[in-house]
């Protein structure tokens, strides 16, 4: 959040050699929309390099060797960031960028090497995966070389059984700054057909990223401070996206449920990547008939504190809850039941619940 | 993690804080299952592995079991008395007929019982390689009503010879459910027993994406047990207007990557074995990794395991901690050196993590990526070195992007608009710029112009190239991000005008 961070988005959806995509470009587009919002991530327009198939008119390709974008693409933006620390240097005020990079990319991906994640290029085929940028190296450099506090990466890449490639050079050199903290989020364990799926906004779009973006808008600030933080994110990802699964991929035992979310450097709270209104989602509780004139109560999950209450009188009622688990009771006959409020449903209608 | 764990029971705490405390014991019924609880907010409150004995302050909390890809999810609300939750163990996706799992026939289970009994091909003896490949058709397509074509789902499936030359072909050997009075159903499949001379083996399949392979190592004395589900292989959309790139048409092979392998004394296979299971789950950890290595399971591989698999994929679970155990990886070692009768490459290859080893000469591929990825890693100090020439150095440049099997593509298909690039190609470009970016930083130039001593009359310039070097460090990551062993490195450094310097 400051006029010293940058960002790098990539969404590639048209592969001539690969199968094509369809939510990496309205993806990227929605993630570099967050990025350059005042408040959340709040990265002036001029420090985002947004790098997308339709910058290549017009789609599709005559062929492979026409595709864009291609790795200097991308490479080329990582060079305006290098440039960014030299001319810094230059001015004496040290080998550095900015703040935080983002990196987002999304897009066809393979694991070059065991420990990488990279990203294909539009130029990509089966037998040419030499075409990529290996997003976590990247990052990885910009974090060793110290050009920033924070280096936050996305990376949300189906993945096929490709052969494998070296992984391609990356940075500028064997620089050591000083050490700051990394945020790693990898939605890239899932073939195509579970990836991307029609999101309630009738789009097409990658469940990591409707889970990304639903968490960082809201759903994974800390109820609390209202904060998104590295944690609380984290957290949120590892319990929610699953609820962005389609109900098949939910019970296919084949399906991986959730995403990899590092937090190698233990940034914790202290890594902020958005402060945020803490959104209340709607729910319904149907109650039912032998609650009449009975109390029924919502109860908070840490100390059973009353977070709402109401006399049933025969008809539903509609509350606005914050994210959280709660206990809902009918006072006096022992009825009571957990809802979880995670604000993945659409609002309205929200969360039903018949208790 | 959220701050109200402890493990410290309110008895021998001695604040009044952890007197409030709540007593939440889970049971999981796999010994590898994973167990969180969670609460309200999200927050991490406790985690273990196969049981969970821990001490909460009240509230409502999440219980997620998760076994392999499969996980379960109940709420728990604690108030003042001890709560117990009991998972039953759940079922999971394997390629291996086992009972309790997500995709298993009784019919397959019979079948794979009764033809792993049985000798299909006599190619050697002293050792054994059964080869079980099925089909699993999903709930939702059954009850779609869609009823698939039947395919042979051993088809493109062939032994090999560590050389490659061919052994048994599986798929015109193999027993099948089309034969009369066999297991039949739904989903079809096929077995086949090779009778084979202990060694090192391919198992191969051929592809409309080209031909798979990867090592099977059969120990003299045991069976070894394959298990194969389907895959999709080939492009799944149509490009009409644009030049053919695509690889051909879906068509389902047996699935190498997500294959399972099993090592047992006894030939028949065993479909309720609990060692099975902790195979499988074991390979699906490292697939998947995810730490799955219970104190439980620990005790059983200091203590005694049958399976040899089973302490090779645990060798390598111990590395992914943060901080390996090494002590229990070299009893694991000394295990499996105890209980196979040779050289495993495998095993070999996590005993490049230990210390006082002498150094390995590989000549044949392991059967797991990761123990490639030890083997390379060690000979960037010269700790094993790969044969020239080996089967082993014949894998360079062909190792797919899949865990945890090493498995190579052997002949990538050859469309228009993606012809097959030599790896010797690919690599040295790849080196060429790794040095380049890091001459560039340093400010050289790879070809300096330099005024020769004997200069022609005129003062003419000359170009040459100066003699250049990398340091060990630099080859270690390049050996590292090309996947390759030391001498390949050094051969591309050679190539590039490179020497490599001590420091």
């Amino acid at each position: 959040m400051s006029d010293q961070d940058c960002a790098i988005v990539v969404g590639v959806w048209l592969y001539p050699g690969l199968t094509d995509l369809s939510g990496p470009e309205s993806d990227a587009v929605a993630f570099a929309n967050w990025v350059r919002r005042p408040g959340p991530g709040d990265v002036p327009p001029d420090r985002v390099r947004l790098i997308l198939t339709s910058d290549f008119a017009p789609p599709p390709f005559p062929g492979v060797d026409q595709a864009n974008p291609t790795r200097d693409k991308v490479e080329q933006a990582f060079d305006w960031i290098d440039q960014l620390a030299r001319d810094n240097e230059n001015k004496g005020k040290g080998l550095r960028a900015g703040e935080r990079l983002y990196i987002y990319f999304a897009g066809h991906g393979f694991a070059p090497v065991l420990d990488e994640s990279a990203l294909l290029m539009a130029n990509a085929t089966r037998n040419r995966v030499r075409y990529h940028v290996a997003g976590k190296a990247w990052a990885n450099w910009f974090y060793k070389a110290g050009y920033f506090d924070e280096v936050v990466l996305f990376m949300d890449c189906c993945r096929e059984n490709y052969p494998g490639s070296p992984v391609n050079a990356v940075g500028f050199g064997d620089i050591t700054g000083n050490l700051g903290k990394r945020f790693f989020g990898f939605g890239t364990k899932w073939r195509k057909t579970s990836w991307e799926r029609p999101m309630p906004d009738g789009k097409v779009h990658g469940v990591f990223t409707t889970a990304l973006l639903t968490g960082l808008t809201g759903a994974g600030a800390d109820p609390t401070t209202g904060l998104v933080t590295a944690n609380s994110l984290r957290n949120y990802l590892i319990n929610c996206m699953k609820n962005f699964l389609s109900d098949d991929d939910l019970k296919n035992p084949d399906i991986e449920k959730e995403p990899d979310v590092n937090d190698p450097d233990n940034a914790g709270d202290g890594l902020i990547l958005a402060k945020v209104a803490v959104p209340n989602y709607t729910v319904k509780i149907q109650l039912p008939a032998a609650a009449a004139g009975k109390t029924v109560r919502v109860l908070s999950s840490n100390n059973f504190q009353q977070v709402a209450s109401t006399t049933a009188n025969g008809s539903d009622w509609t509350i606005k809850l914050k994210p959280g688990t709660y206990l809902v009771q009918v006072a006096g006959n022992g009825q009571e039941k957990v809802i979880d409020v995670r604000g993945s449903e659409p609002d309205p209608p929200g969360i039903s619940v018949v208790l | 993690m959220c701050a109200e764990a402890s493990r410290i029971p309110p008895a021998s705490a001695s604040s009044s804080e952890a007197a409030k405390k709540v007593q939440l014991t889970v049971t999981t019924g796999d010994t590898t299952s994973e167990i969180f609880v969670v609460d309200g907010d999200l927050r991490l409150c406790a985690r273990s592995i196969g049981k969970l004995d821990t001490w909460l302050t009240p509230g409502i909390y999440k219980v997620r079991v998760r076994t392999a890809l499969s996980a379960l999810e109940e709420f728990v609300v604690l108030r003042d008395a001890p709560v117990s939750k009991s998972f039953q163990a759940i079922p999971f996706s394997t390629p291996v007929p086992l009972v309790n799992t997500a995709k298993t026939h009784e019919y397959h289970q019979r079948a794979a019982v009764e033809h792993s009994a049985k000798t299909h091909v006599v190619a050697g003896q002293g050792s054994s390689i059964f080869v079980f490949a099925r089909d699993w058709t999903p709930n939702w397509e059954v009850n779609a009503g869609k009823a698939r074509p039947w395919l042979h789902p051993a088809k493109g499936l062939e032994l090999k010879s560590i050389d490659g030359a061919p052994v048994a072909n599986i798929q015109e050997s193999s027993a099948t459910s089309q034969e009369p009075g066999a297991n039949q159903g739904p989903d079809p499949w096929a077995a086949c027993t090779i009778a084979v001379n202990p060694g090192a083996y391919q198992l191969s399949v051929d592809t409309p994406e080209g031909e798979f392979a990867q090592t099977v190592i059969a120990p003299s004395g045991w069976h070894v047990h394959i298990f194969l589900l389907q895959h999709f292989y080939g492009a799944d959309e149509k490009k009409p207007n644009l030049p053919s790139t695509s690889v051909g048409a879906v068509e389902t092979r047996p699935d190498l990557a997500s294959a399972a392998v099993m090592l047992s004394q006894t030939q028949q296979f065993t479909p309720d074995g609990d060692e099975a299971r902790l195979v499988e789950l074991a390979r699906l950890g490292l697939k998947e990794q995810r730490k799955v290595l219970s104190s439980e399971l620990r005790q059983m591989l200091t203590a005694k395991f049958n399976d040899p698999m089973l302490g090779i994929l645990a060798g390598h679970l111990i590395l992914m901690d943060t901080s390996p155990d090494l002590g229990l990886l070299e009893t694991v070692v000394n295990n499996l050196r105890g209980l196979l009768p040779t050289v495993h490459p495998d095993v070999e290859a996590l005993s490049l993590r230990l210390s006082n080893n002498v150094p390995l000469e590989v000549s044949v591929p392991p059967m797991l990526r990761r123990s490639w990825a030890l083997i390379l890693d060690a000979t960037a100090d010269q700790r094993a070195m790969v044969a020239r020439g080996s089967a082993a150095a014949k894998i360079i440049g062909h190792v797919c992007a899949v865990d945890p099997w090493l498995v190579c593509v052997q002949s990538p298909p050859e469309v228009a608009g993606d012809e097959y690039e030599a790896p010797e190609k690919i690599y040295q470009q790849a080196l060429d710029e790794h040095l380049e970016s890091v001459e560039a930083a340093a400010g050289q130039g790879a070809q300096q112009f330099v005024e020769p001593e004997s200069a022609p009359t005129g003062g003419e310039r000359m170009m040459t190239i100066e003699p250049r070097s990398v340091n060990e460090q630099k080859v270690k990551q390049l050996i590292h991000a090309l996947g390759v062993p030391r001498y390949y490195v050094e051969d591309l450094l050679k190539n590039s005008g490179f020497d490599v310097t001590e420091k």
